[in-house]
């Protein structure tokens, strides 16, 4: 990809959009980092504290990593 | 009203388990011999403000979006209300993670404080029950007295820190356990 076509592609969007798309991907990726960060930490809570939640909690982490990814991706490759 | 009779009873649950009897639980620093006698975590309607937020920031979208569509583009709105959404379970996540993991512990040995800060900082304070020089209830408001939650405090002797159980159930119940097990 040369320079002219990161020029032209960022030329293209309006201020906004790219304001969204910066922020989305700026925001997303720290919110991925975040939830990558929360399964490390329940895994020591549960250290600390055995609650007996049949890995629900552990399943939850897992589903806010993927919304986190989710929001990510969305954010670098679709708007 | 729930209260133990012997020192290994049968476990029992009250409150949505924020006052539990005996519980089937393990903690990171318990000894061989040391048996949990109450578990305690903050009074379930304490949370509910948390619970409604969430609530009410889902229902947002249904109204805001009418308003929102015009000025952004389709792809756009969908991102916003996927992120809206993300956001919104995260913080009730982690504000049930808060809840679930600051708990306060009665063991036939000593008291313990696991406080959580934002799930990412981590303090425990224990005190053996030789170091327990006073326990304290306090219970102000209309609806503390009348739902029964209180705060619990346990003044340790000398330089050592305080315990305290805030917001939890029956408080009147779990200083008398206390200090039935400090005269053990």
């Amino acid at each position: 990809m040369s320079i002219n076509d990161i020029f032209n592609f960022f030329t293209s969007l309006s201020l906004f959009s790219l304001f969204i798309k910066l922020f989305g991907i700026i925001f997303g990726g720290l919110y991925l980092l975040f939830a990558i960060i929360m399964i490390r930490q329940i895994e020591i809570l549960k250290n600390a504290i055995n609650v007996h939640d049949q890995g629900i909690l552990l399943t939850l982490s897992y589903l806010q990593t993927f919304f986190a990814a989710i929001v990510f991706i969305y954010a670098l490759l679709i708007l | 009203m729930p209260h133990p009779e012997e020192p290994s009873g049968k476990p029992s649950y009250h409150m949505f388990h924020s006052y539990c009897l005996y519980p089937k639980m393990k903690f990171e620093t318990q000894s061989s011999d040391e048996e949990v006698v109450l578990l305690l975590r903050a009074h379930p309607l304490t949370q509910l403000p948390w619970i409604i937020t969430a609530i009410i920031f889902s229902l947002i979208p249904f109204f805001g979006v009418f308003i929102v569509s015009s000025f952004v583009s389709g792809l756009e709105l969908i991102f916003v209300i996927l992120l809206w959404y993300s956001l919104i379970f995260s913080y009730s996540f982690l504000s049930f993670l808060s809840w679930l993991f600051n708990v306060g512990i009665v063991t036939n040995k000593r008291v313990l404080d696991f406080d959580f800060s934002l799930v990412l900082y981590k303090e425990i304070s224990a005190a053996a029950f030789n170091d327990v020089s006073d326990v304290t209830v306090k219970e102000a408001g209309f609806i503390p007295s009348y739902f029964n939650f209180g705060n619990v405090f346990v003044q340790t002797a000398g330089t050592e820190q305080n315990i305290e159980f805030l917001r939890v159930p029956m408080p009147n119940e779990v200083v008398t356990i206390i200090n039935e097990l400090a005269e053990k």
